[in-house]
């Protein structure tokens, strides 16, 4: 009886994963519309590298007054000194830099001068943390682990101050990495990649 | 009556004497470099190696060496020390070979199932005269962790094992 309570337990709690909503979106700005001739984001962004700028595009109106834009929900996965790895934050980008927040820290600030390429990726991620909690009430919650949701990989390349490469890699709620590479190109900031390739290739 | 110590004694004194000739040979290149610049790797034609994997592989490696205390400086491709003349390592590499695994079934079935291995052939080179002072492969492994483990920690495994390595090497 205990046991089938459990395990009813365990699949209401995996139907609510299941139903979850996506990361939170970021703050509403401005989004650019893209041209006729330009691909499709999203079969581009898996095989292909990012999208060529969008130079052409007609930019909606409100987009030239923004003063910056706003990602939440970010991972950092490397590039941020001292911030570990899966760390959560903020990506604002302005007209001249782009900064990585935690909080109301701001763990750092690139100026766009410094930054040298920008190459956008598909990736996915594991519901880790609900598949831990799943797994603690029933055997049958670990399978949540087969559940993934797509982000976009974001592979930003620089200079630091003494002129060595570095480079910080982000990964952004989906489509957030495409809007961010345009706000980028618009502000001179070199996008693509000379080896494109899925962020996270599947075990063939 | 012949000896039988004989033969084994003479035996293990040529042993000795190698073993003493390999260290010789080793010591050569023990406390010479102060600082290690780490330039990131290549990847081999054919082997399908992400970007996010080969960059955070370089600032792994840059971590792990600040790690071991034993160098001056870890430099980044294009910085200069702060003493120009000081000697220097240059490290480089080329992913040879790369398993992407699965997470799924590092957690749900175990035994080393789904592993995620990296593999790379690494040079450490003098800086100044180009002489390869050494070179081996490295590999880097996820085969258990927290639900799975994170397939991307295995460029932390092979940073840590090129760290090590080079700490053997030059220190």
């Amino acid at each position: 009886m205990k046991a089938t309570r459990a395990l009813w337990a365990s699949l209401l709690f995996l139907t609510s994963c299941w139903a979850q909503a996506p990361p939170p979106a970021p703050t509403p700005s401005p989004t650019p519309t893209p041209s006729a001739p330009q691909p499709a984001p999203a079969p581009e962004r898996k095989n292909q590298p990012a999208a060529t700028p969008a130079k052409e595009s007609p930019a909606a109106p409100a987009q030239t007054d923004a003063e910056d834009m706003t990602v939440s929900g970010v991972f950092h996965i490397v590039g941020v000194p001292g911030l570990k790895r899966n760390a959560r934050g903020d990506l604002l980008l302005s007209r001249s830099d782009l900064t990585f927040r935690k909080g109301n820290k701001q763990l750092l600030v690139l100026p766009f001068r410094r930054i040298q390429k920008v190459e956008l990726l598909s990736g996915e991620r594991n519901y880790e943390k609900a598949t831990a909690a799943a797994a603690a009430v029933s055997p049958v919650g670990a399978f949540l682990i087969l559940a993934k949701h797509k982000v976009d990989t974001v592979v930003v390349e620089y200079v630091n101050e003494r002129n060595g490469k570095m480079a910080m890699v982000l990964q952004l709620p989906e489509h957030e990495g495409a809007r961010c590479q345009q706000w980028l190109e618009r502000y001179g900031v070199k996008a693509g990649g000379e080896n494109p390739q899925p962020a996270t290739p599947e075990k063939k | 009556m012949r000896n039988p110590r004989g033969p084994l004694v003479w035996g293990l004194i040529a042993a000795l004497a190698l073993g003493a000739l390999a260290f010789a040979g080793d010591k050569k290149h023990k406390n010479q470099y102060q600082n290690i610049e780490v330039v990131r790797f290549d990847i081999k034609e054919g082997v399908q190696f992400p970007a996010d994997y080969l960059h955070t592989m370089t600032e792994e490696l840059v971590s792990q060496l600040q790690q071991t205390g034993k160098f001056g400086q870890v430099l980044r491709e294009g910085e200069t020390p702060d003493k120009a003349d000081a000697p220097t390592i240059r490290l480089t590499g080329t992913v040879i070979e790369f398993h992407p695994g699965s997470r799924a079934k590092r957690y749900l079935v175990g035994f080393g199932s789904g592993k995620t291995k990296i593999v790379a052939h690494v040079k450490f080179v003098d800086k100044a005269t180009g002489e390869v002072l050494y070179e081996d492969d490295v590999d880097g492994k996820v085969w258990i962790g927290a639900v799975g483990g994170e397939s991307i920690g295995a460029t932390r495994g092979l940073a840590k094992e090129v760290a090590k390595v080079g700490k053997q090497q030059f220190f």
